[in-house]
């Protein structure tokens, strides 16, 4: 399971109070907002929206053997109901989630928001506003909730390394934290893509006027995504992907090199330059490294060409039942 | 001409896609007086509550003691005309019982201590005190039935309007709820499927079917009229 | 349905319980991030858990029940944790001449500062009624409509969570799991429809429910409530203690 929430241990408190400070003045902003608007007559619904995103959070989708992801919902809330009540949203499913089921840490609370709510709902809503513009068909709508969420979800989660060395609490290298991450999240963000899309189709169709200005742009299509939209979708993915795993490839870590390189945090107490004490060290070292450096740069090579070309085999397969069910609908209609 | 604490006139009203919900209903209820309302699913008696009730503005008059009510009378009036919806899950909705309770006569005006007070009454009545501290989904479902209620209640209303007040309920909730809607003495008009509980309640009757009012009389006459009942969905019934 | 394991505790009466839930709040506040100031190879000393153990074990919650919900939202943390010893290979002295690779202390002591925070939480959390906790926010500065949305969120949470529970049960008593994964995605996906056609019908019942009491769109909250003698010396008692722990 990948749960984005952030333990307050991992963050310092000059981080912590700093996305406090931020994420709570975007609160501030975004609540005289909402209050001066007529959406306070939308306040039944944003509870209850934000009671779905929650319960949607618990349905697992499983990415690959062995993980799965969770919906995020940021993403699907700022087109809904805009940025300021989707960040509302978020932020008040997040307070539920640290006190009631004590998932995320008090502390942890500004960087959370900040990530999970704030990045994704003015992001994703920005995005796809530019991108959907005016009565966007079928295909153009997926693009543009594909785009926003996808970059909405990534950026939210490339936050959580930066947060941590900023900290410095959990030493690791930023580059492969950084893209382990966004990797992963890529996976995550193309599932809630189509998700997000789906359900926004579900509003158009039951419930059109929920979407206020953004119905009329929308209106015009409906909640499928054309075999052409997923397939893009996947390859777009598995694109980024693959980027991602090339990149990763192509850093040598030293491990020991990188901390050094740019460490302001000297331990008080580091050992002194005796013989015994550094053999004694080596051999921890050899111990607890996972692949000797030297292996991992062709492996990860492999790995990642393996990984698109999965992709690829996965998406075809997918194709040829969709043609079918396709002709099997048609012949019912 | 009788004077009506609710009367209807004329009203009618019409869904977005053209389907006609009310067809010029005609009725009145006195004070004090049980209203049993029945008909078959779709017949428009929940259209019928709201529109009594103001939350839907259909043509025709609704009056209150003889006042026709306009919207902004409705919106003055609220708590007068007290509705109770059919599901408590939709009527509860603040963090506690007390709350919920209390938010009716907040919004009256009443200050806070006024509110307290008429919530520690209602919550008497209904045998709720012990879970004025309570959520909601800590309660039972017959609590929240009666919770709903109260919640009503505590607005003082002149007249309940019920949609399907012992739906989901166990046979003892059900035989309570009797219990208590027959020591009120407001008036009442009570949309129900549950025909022994408008025969026990209600002396008088009104049968509505694809939106317009069939009868209206007593109520051993019409229940206990296998052809009118049967020609509209529904059965007859009698006394044991 | 049986939510009761949620909110269970914090219906219990103790003289934890009956603090004021600001004194609460910043009482943990001030305690977790006293916590997570301490420098990176510093392990919490024992102390540091008479906070949270004193104020679980004279309210009454039962330890078991903390461990296990710590154990629950630990995976996040433990998998991250676990790589430390891998990247941080700097060497850390301990009593003397141990010496450690600084990956492990590291670990350790974010694992320690990850339990004893918790368990500050859980401290909080179940020794505080929802509503109450909400009071306490909005009259720590918390916006208005954000406790509004909280509130809701909360009412309604309960309901979705059963709904959601139930349309999985039923998707579940068709599921023989030889289905390919698009469609179990489909599947995912017509559970998450349905759930949100509900929420959305929710919504409309409940604001109409809500206009027949007289909503005009502004909520007031009820009975504020007033710091007592208790509230003041407990959180100045935990200030003095964090105080104490760290710097002297």
């Amino acid at each position: 399971m990948l749960a984005m929430h952030m333990a307050n241990e991992l963050l310092t408190p000059v981080v912590a109070l700093l996305f406090m400070v931020v994420s709570a003045g975007v609160l501030m902003l975004a609540s005289a907002r909402v209050g001066a608007s007529f959406e306070q007559d939308r306040i039944p619904l944003m509870g209850v929206l934000g009671a779905f995103v929650f319960a949607a959070q618990m349905i697992n989708f499983p990415i690959l053997p062995g993980t799965s992801g969770h919906f995020g919902g940021g993403v699907l809330l700022a087109i809904l109901l805009g940025p300021h009540a989707a960040t509302l949203v978020m932020t008040s499913i997040l307070i539920v989630q640290c006190l009631i089921f004590q998932d995320g840490g008090l502390l942890a609370l500004g960087t959370n928001v900040f990530n999970l709510g704030i990045v994704p709902a003015y992001l994703g809503y920005a995005l796809f506003r530019l991108m959907a513009g005016l009565r966007p068909s079928g295909g153009r709508l997926y693009a543009s909730v594909f785009v926003a969420t996808l970059v909405g979800m990534v950026a939210g989660a490339a936050m959580v390394p930066i947060e941590v060395r900023l900290s410095g609490l959990f030493v690791a290298p930023m580059h492969k934290f950084l893209l382990a991450m966004i990797g992963l999240h890529l996976l995550v963000g193309l599932g809630e893509a189509i998700i997000t899309f789906l359900v926004i189709g579900y509003v158009v169709r039951v419930r059109p006027g929920l979407l206020g200005p953004v119905a009329d742009r929308v209106s015009a299509a409906t909640g499928k995504i054309g075999l052409k939209g997923v397939l893009a979708s996947f390859f777009v993915v598995a694109l980024l992907l693959g980027g991602v795993v090339a990149h990763w490839a192509s850093e040598a870590p030293d491990a020991l090199e990188s901390i050094t390189a740019a460490e302001g945090h000297q331990p008080a107490m580091v050992a002194a330059n005796e013989n015994e004490t550094i053999s004694r060290a080596t051999a921890w070292q050899e111990r607890t490294a996972l692949l000797p450096d030297y292996r991992w740069t062709s492996l990860s090579g492999i790995a990642g060409t393996a990984l698109t070309l999965a992709m690829v085999w996965l998406v075809g397969r997918g194709l040829a039942r969709r043609r079918k069910e396709a002709q099997g609908v048609a012949s019912r209609e | 001409m009788p004077e009506y604490l609710l009367s209807a006139e004329g009203l009618s009203y019409r869904y977005d896609d053209g389907t006609d919900a009310l067809v010029k209903v005609d009725l009145g209820i006195g004070p004090g007086e049980k209203v049993g309302l029945i008909g078959p699913n779709g017949s428009g008696k929940s259209t019928l509550l709201l529109c009594l009730g103001g939350l839907l503005t259909g043509r025709g008059a609704v009056k209150l003691d003889g006042r026709p009510l306009t919207r902004s009378d409705f919106k003055a009036s609220r708590g007068q005309i007290g509705l109770i919806f059919q599901s408590p899950d939709d009527q509860l909705f603040m963090p506690t019982l007390e709350e919920d309770l209390a938010f009716g006569p907040i919004n009256q005006g009443l200050d806070e201590h006024a509110a307290h007070e008429r919530v520690h009454q209602v919550a008497d009545r209904m045998g709720l005190d012990a879970m004025l501290g309570r959520a909601p989904h800590h309660l039972s479902m017959g609590q929240k039935r009666n919770a709903a209620i109260a919640a009503v209640l505590a607005m003082k209303p002149t007249i309940l309007l019920m949609d399907e007040p012992s739906s989901n309920l166990d046979p003892r909730s059900r035989r309570r709820l009797i219990k208590v809607l027959t020591d009120l003495d407001t008036a009442m008009l009570i949309a129900s499927h549950d025909l022994a509980l408008v025969g026990c309640l209600c002396r008088r009757v009104m049968l509505i079917d694809e939106g317009r009012m069939v009868a209206d009389g007593s109520t051993t006459e019409i229940l206990g009229n296998a052809e009118l009942m049967e020609s509209h969905g529904l059965e007859w019934w009698t006394p044991r | 349905m049986h939510h009761h394991y949620i909110d269970r505790f914090a219906y219990q009466d103790s003289p934890i319980h009956r603090l004021d839930a600001r004194a609460k709040i910043l009482a943990v506040l001030v305690y977790s991030t006293v916590l997570i100031s301490l420098p990176r190879y510093v392990i919490p000393s024992a102390w540091y858990a008479v906070l949270p153990f004193t104020m679980l074990v004279w309210a009454g919650v039962p330890l078991r029940f903390v461990a296990k919900h710590t154990l629950l939202v630990s995976p996040f943390v433990v998998c991250l944790v676990a790589f430390a010893p891998v990247f941080d290979r700097s060497l850390v002295r301990l009593h003397g001449t141990w010496t450690v690779a600084g990956g492990w202390v590291a670990a350790a002591s974010i694992l320690v500062r990850f339990v004893l925070g918790m368990a500050a939480l859980i401290a909080l959390a179940s020794t505080t009624r929802f509503p109450d906790l909400l009071r306490g926010l909005r009259r720590l500065g918390v916006p208005h409509i954000l406790v509004l949305q909280l509130q809701f969120l909360y009412r309604y949470l309960f309901l979705l969570l059963d709904q959601a529970m139930h349309i999985r049960q039923a998707r579940t008593a068709r599921d023989a799991g030889k289905g390919p994964l698009a469609w179990r995605w489909r599947g995912g996906a017509g559970q998450i429809g349905m759930l949100l056609v509900r929420t959305l019908e929710q919504a409309d019942r409940t604001h109409m429910a809500m206009l027949a009491r007289g909503y005009d769109g502004t909520i007031q909250m009820v009975r504020p409530g007033r710091w007592r003698q208790h509230d003041w010396a407990f959180l100045l008692a935990t200030i003095v203690y964090v105080t104490v722990l760290r710097w002297w």
